[in-house]
């Protein structure tokens, strides 16, 4: 997994995630990702998953729980269909704005 | 590497962590291990603080010349002070100020400590702990010294990996026994049969199967899995399980027993996340009810007929989001046929889209008896590869 993070004020918060996301690297997607949420709380997370080739339950989870300590909520940028298709059946689409056609 | 150091002492200083492994336990090595850095860096004090399995804390485990870190019990969030700013970049720190403005820990302050250095402990670039060493006078730790001590990091984060996985592997062969079901029930005009199989490296992961009766003769089928791997994970599925058999015998009703399990989870696992499937059914077992959290659908296999992925309305898994009403879906189970619960261990390959694995199961499961039916599943999903997941698989059959 690769994490990078841009995005200063007024640019909106970004985080790209790429490559396979496993439990050998949730956590650290975890901690990042609810760290850049802290770092600008009034603001939504946007998270690049285009690159995403591989995605796990531990991943899965990283990402509800940087989606609930989110108050602006996150959205998932161009997410590649293996994130779409573990979204779906797991029926946790519903709790991310999913932004299909918008790439940075 | 410097000439400054002496490399006798720096071979004496690697030299304990490969002969000693075998026999000290990881404190005493930790311990051995600080010693010989102080003695090397000319340094006051050094301390060890190990990031607990998933968790965001670090705690002190090891400390010569501040050995009240570890009896205390300090306990430092990754981002916060010296250490945890350690931690949170993954690169070594020098300090050359100690107050409250620098380190959260007030025994440093407190014991004179002038200057400091630390540096992470990776293993695999996973955060283990932190390595730090300080002096109680003025000179400054150089850079020279920041490789060394990564050095010596090095090997405090293997023998802590080692010892980890080591006291997991014998725990899951514990849990193994102790959370699976050591009988499924014996039914008339129903066959069971379940396994579990955990991980190839032997990490525990959060999987279970679970088959049981209720008074009134209900049965229930259970798959699920705890996001996650380790002790931790395998302890939280023990109290999950127990809870939804809780719910089962207080409801009788599988969307009822999903609810209330997932207002647990939601309030006393915090920052976990299950995916679970339960089936019901009475005597004769003409027909299952389901409920899906989040779970991946299960194979329904008829005699003569091609085999399905049972198509049912899937909610969130317990712990994701707040308060959420669940739906059930029916399917009814001709003689001879069988449904399969599993978890994602069993499908999910690298580099491949999640439907091939579903394809390949779906097309693998036979209308047959259902250890023959566990037996041709894992032989044709899982053959010779090596798993990285642990997988938990439940087949029922009715009687022809």
């Amino acid at each position: 997994m690769r994490l990078t993070q841009h995005g200063e004020p007024p640019a909106r918060s970004t985080l790209v995630v790429e490559g396979e996301v496993d439990l050998a690297v949730a956590d650290e997607l975890r901690d990042v990702g609810c760290a850049a949420v802290l770092a600008r709380p009034s603001d939504p997370l946007y998270l690049d998953m285009s690159g995403v080739t591989f995605m796990d339950s531990s991943a899965l989870n990283a990402l509800i729980t940087i989606r609930n300590s989110a108050a602006a909520g996150v959205v998932l940028v161009s997410p590649s269909t293996t994130v779409v298709r573990l979204l779906q059946l797991t029926a946790l689409d519903q709790a991310f704005v999913i932004d299909a056609a918008d790439r940075p | 590497m410097s000439e400054r150091i002496d490399t006798d002492r720096l071979s004496n200083l690697l030299a304990v962590t490969d002969t000693s492994l075998a026999r000290l336990d990881l404190e005493d090595l930790l311990t051995e291990l600080l010693d010989r850095v102080r003695s090397i860096l000319e340094a006051d004090t050094a301390a060890i603080l190990l990031r607990e399995d998933g968790s965001s804390d670090l705690v002190a485990r090891a400390a010569r010349g501040l050995e009240e870190e570890v009896r205390q019990g300090v306990t430092v969030p990754i981002g916060v002070g010296f250490a945890g700013a350690i931690a949170a970049r993954k690169a070594p720190v020098f300090l050359d100020r100690v107050d409250a403005s620098t380190v959260a820990n007030p025994i440093l302050w407190e014991k004179g400590v002038r200057v400091m250095l630390g540096v992470p402990l990776l293993s695999n670039d996973y955060l283990v702990g932190v390595l730090h060493v300080g002096r109680l006078d003025d000179r400054a730790f150089t850079a020279d010294d920041a490789e060394l001590l990564l050095v010596a990091g090095e090997r405090v984060a293997g023998a802590a990996q080692a010892q980890r996985l080591a006291v997991e592997s014998a725990a899951a062969r514990l849990l193994e026994r102790g959370l699976q079901p050591a009988r499924l029930p014996v039914l008339p005009g129903l066959a069971l049969a379940g396994r579990y199989v955990p991980a190839e490296n032997r990490t525990i992961g959060g999987d279970w199967y679970d088959a049981f009766t209720l008074p009134s003769g209900q049965l229930w089928l259970v798959a699920g899995d705890v996001a996650g791997h380790g002790l931790n994970a395998a302890v939280v599925m023990g109290r999950v399980k127990s809870a939804l058999r809780s719910y089962a015998l207080t409801t009788g009703d599988p969307a009822r027993t999903l609810e209330l399990t997932d207002r647990k989870v939601q309030h006393f696992e915090i920052g976990t996340m299950v995916t679970v499937i339960c089936a019901t059914s009475m005597p004769p077992y003409e027909q299952f009810e389901l409920c899906s959290a989040g779970h991946l659908p299960p194979v329904h296999a008829t005699p003569g007929a091609a085999a399905e992925l049972v198509s049912l309305p899937v909610g969130p898994p317990l712990g994701a989001l707040p308060d959420l009403d669940r739906t059930t879906a029916f399917v009814d189970l001709q003689p001879g046929a069988v449904l399969l619960l599993y978890t994602d261990g069993l499908i999910e390959r690298r580099g491949e889209a999640i439907d091939h694995g579903l394809e390949r199961l779906r097309a693998a499961v036979p209308a047959d008896r259902p250890d023959v039916v566990c037996r041709i599943v894992m032989h044709q999903l899982i053959g010779t590869t090596a798993t990285t997941d642990d997988i938990a698989l439940l087949a029922v059959r009715r009687s022809q």
